[in-house]
């Protein structure tokens, strides 16, 4: 996992190490008032987001609803065309590609959608679903038998019965369905899986199955997932490397022991310490930071740093500056943060130093 | 103070009797926290309800037990006492804040509404009473709030809202169902310290519905796990975290991710789905999922029965046996004990 981590991630532009980077990603959709529909702001759901995903790797993106993680999702799979920025997948910058490229890209990126009742067609039989995408790629040619007997392969992969293929989404619990949301993203071997809250709309006990069901996946077909998900607990149980989002810009980003480990940026560590821990011992002992207020609108976002209205370290600094995503002490550890929380410090406690490399750098 | 004694509320519907719950027992004394847990369509909400006395009849029906609140039984109170009890004397908290809130009246329109039903005050004190009361869950600005509609109240907000109507009245049972589900974890956190503070400042009780473990730890007093319809497992929280007695709940531990413990053990899936709660399971309910499972489970269906002191669970597994599967499925999924 961390051996990769060697040398300065950044400093390599070739497309060896990474199989999809997004530069300087935004999306800002258009508000519209009156009666000629001027445009009279943007919503900034995504604002300038860099993220590289390497080959074989889980990468977690976390946020709190609202924060442009699905909007992000979207981007990298052209469902959305981004206001500005570029999307690489390997070594090559997909925006500017036409319909009959881009298909040919879609087979290597497919997602899982978040509710599974709402993503299947419920007037197409299961073996019809997971066909789909081997229709639309024209593979497995021809012979309808032969498709019949991948989408059953691609059943039993995922755990489910073969001889089901031809019942309706809806005969099918919510984790099952989810199952076929994952056989119709694995149909055509592709390289990198987007899983857009994959889990949230399951029972707890159901939440493990599908869980289990992605590792092993990921291990046998050599996959590489963008996980995206707001609990925080299971973006750490599956990612190699975690990104946090806030408002439309990544504030963190390093591995997973790193991130649960040392959280650099206040809004990290108070995510971290809000999340109820099923352990009633280590429950009482905690000391819990609660972060005042809500997460303001994306359309009129705070000046200088996002967060810094709810941020129990800010100063005056922040209201003016916008701190950028600098590297901390460790290698491939990022944080935007003027004032980050060091290695033994509250987070509730004023910052008093300098801002963080802010000049210095 | 709140006494429920194997409670059963059954749904008649065309396929057949839903045992949405299906002998339930608790108490309930003041100032306590107790958590009810268990998947969606295990009863916990309707466990609720039955309390509130708010599931329709029909289709619901109480075959058996009775729910003693101060020495009456709600399952035989007449309505107009019952309006007296409800938001007087138990209030509840939904899960939905945007849902549970009419959406043309002002906030403080229905806090006040609340209020003025449940106490002899007038116009103006009820409207003094709803500012204070915005103001203790901590809503900024209350006088122009009030004025204002839920949907201009962000979710955190509007649950907020909810509290404060809930607790005009100074009711003595809180019943909160997933009160922060639909919420992001900081405002969670924000909600259930509010939560804290007002029970120690009032000494509510709080019956807390949730499928979080998490929040059950960080709130409860005690535990009741349910599953299809019953409790299966009932005992302080401590006692169910660290040493559950239902396959179940253990299970349900196991196979969750902990922010402690994530990534270093695998997952363990409980196979398969609930079942129907029409055509139950022979035998034990939870036994076609249950990973300690013998050929007896199939046959018998075991009685909530007291295992330790204060501590009971619903399985046919002596504690040894329990003890013995639990230490083998923890090695086949690598978790040190």
């Amino acid at each position: 996992m961390t051996e990769k981590a060697n040398g300065s991630p950044e400093s390599n532009g070739h497309s060896g190490e990474y199989l999809l980077e997004t530069r300087n990603l935004k999306m800002h959709f258009p508000i519209k008032a009156g009666v000629f529909q001027r445009t009279v702001g943007h919503v900034k759901a995504v604002d300038g987001v860099d993220l590289s995903v390497r080959r074989g790797e889980t990468l977690g993106l976390v946020g709190e609803s609202g924060c442009g993680k699905s909007t992000f999702a979207r981007l990298v799979l052209r469902l959305l065309e981004p206001t500005e920025g570029e999307v690489i997948f390997d070594g090559e910058d997909i925006l500017g590609y036409d319909r009959k490229r881009m298909l040919s890209v879609r087979r290597n990126i497919q997602i899982v959608f978040q509710d599974p009742y709402a993503s299947l067609n419920p007037r197409m039989t299961v073996g019809n679903i997971v066909a789909e995408p081997l229709k639309t790629h024209d593979v497995s040619s021809g012979s309808s038998g032969e498709r019949k007997r991948r989408v059953q392969e691609l059943l039993e992969v995922v755990g489910l019965n073969p001889e089901h293929y031809n019942r309706y989404p809806h005969e099918f619990s919510g984790g099952q369905r989810q199952r076929i949301g994952v056989a119709r993203a694995i149909a055509l071997n592709p390289r990198l899986i987007i899983c857009d809250e994959p889990v949230s709309a399951l029972d707890v006990s159901i939440q493990a199955q599908v869980i289990n069901l992605l590792q092993d996946l990921q291990k046998e077909f050599d996959l590489t997932y963008v996980f995206i998900a707001h609990d925080l607990s299971i973006v750490k149980h599956i990612s190699d490397r975690v990104a946090v989002m806030y408002l439309g810009k990544i504030v963190e980003i390093t591995d997973r022991p790193t991130l649960y480990g040392e959280p650099r940026h206040p809004y990290t560590a108070s995510l971290l310490s809000a999340i109820p821990i099923p352990d009633p011992q280590k429950e009482r002992e905690r000391e819990r930071v609660v972060i005042t207020g809500d997460v303001p609108s994306p359309a009129n976002p705070p000046s200088g740093c996002n967060f810094h209205n709810r941020c129990p370290r800010a100063q005056d600094y922040c209201t003016e500056h916008e701190p950028g995503l600098e590297e901390q002490e460790k290698v491939d550890h990022r944080a935007a943060c003027f004032f980050p929380v060091l290695e033994g410090q509250r987070i509730e406690e004023p910052a008093t130093s300098t801002p963080y490399s802010a000049e210095s750098s | 103070m709140l006494e429920v004694n194997n409670l059963k509320t059954h749904f008649k519907t065309h396929d057949g009797v839903v045992k949405a719950v299906d002998g339930v027992s608790f108490s309930l004394e003041p100032g306590e926290t107790m958590g009810i847990v268990g998947e969606s369509g295990s009863g916990k909400s309707v466990t609720a309800l039955s309390i509130m006395q708010l599931n329709p009849k029909p289709p619901a029906e109480y075959p058996e037990g009775e729910i003693i609140f101060e020495d009456q039984n709600l399952l035989e109170t007449s309505d107009k006492r019952l309006q007296e009890i409800r938001g007087n004397d138990i209030a509840m908290i939904f899960q939905d804040p945007m849902t549970s809130l009419n959406p043309v009246f002002t906030v403080g329109n229905q806090i006040r509404e609340a209020i003025r039903i449940h106490q002899n005050l007038s116009k103006g004190e009820a409207q003094e009473k709803t500012i204070q009361v915005l103001r203790d869950v901590g809503i900024a600005n209350p006088e122009r709030r009030a004025k204002e509609y839920p949907h201009q109240f962000s979710g955190g907000m509007r649950q907020r809202a909810m509290i404060a109507m809930g607790l005009s009245c100074n009711p003595k049972v809180l019943i909160a169902d997933e009160p922060t589900t639909a919420l992001d974890v900081t405002i969670q956190a924000q909600i259930l310290e509010l939560m804290v503070e007002l029970q120690e400042k009032y000494g509510t009780a709080i019956i807390m519905i949730t499928h979080d473990l998490g929040v059950v730890s960080q709130l409860a007093d005690k535990v009741m796990v349910m599953y299809a319809g019953r409790a299966v497992e009932q005992a302080t929280t401590d006692e169910v975290f660290y040493d559950p007695l239902m396959p179940y709940s253990w299970s349900l531990l196991r196979s969750l991710p902990r922010l402690d413990t994530a990534g270093e053990v695998r997952l363990l899936p409980i196979e398969g789905t609930p079942p129907s709660l029409i055509f139950l399971p022979e035998g034990c309910n939870f036994s076609p999922r249950c990973p300690f499972v013998k050929d007896e489970c199939h046959e018998t269906d075991p009685a909530l029965e007291e295992k330790k002191p204060a501590h009971t669970a619903a399985c046919i597994l002596s504690i040894e046996e329990i003890e013995k599967n639990k230490h083998r499925v923890d090695e086949e999924l690598g978790v040190e004990t």
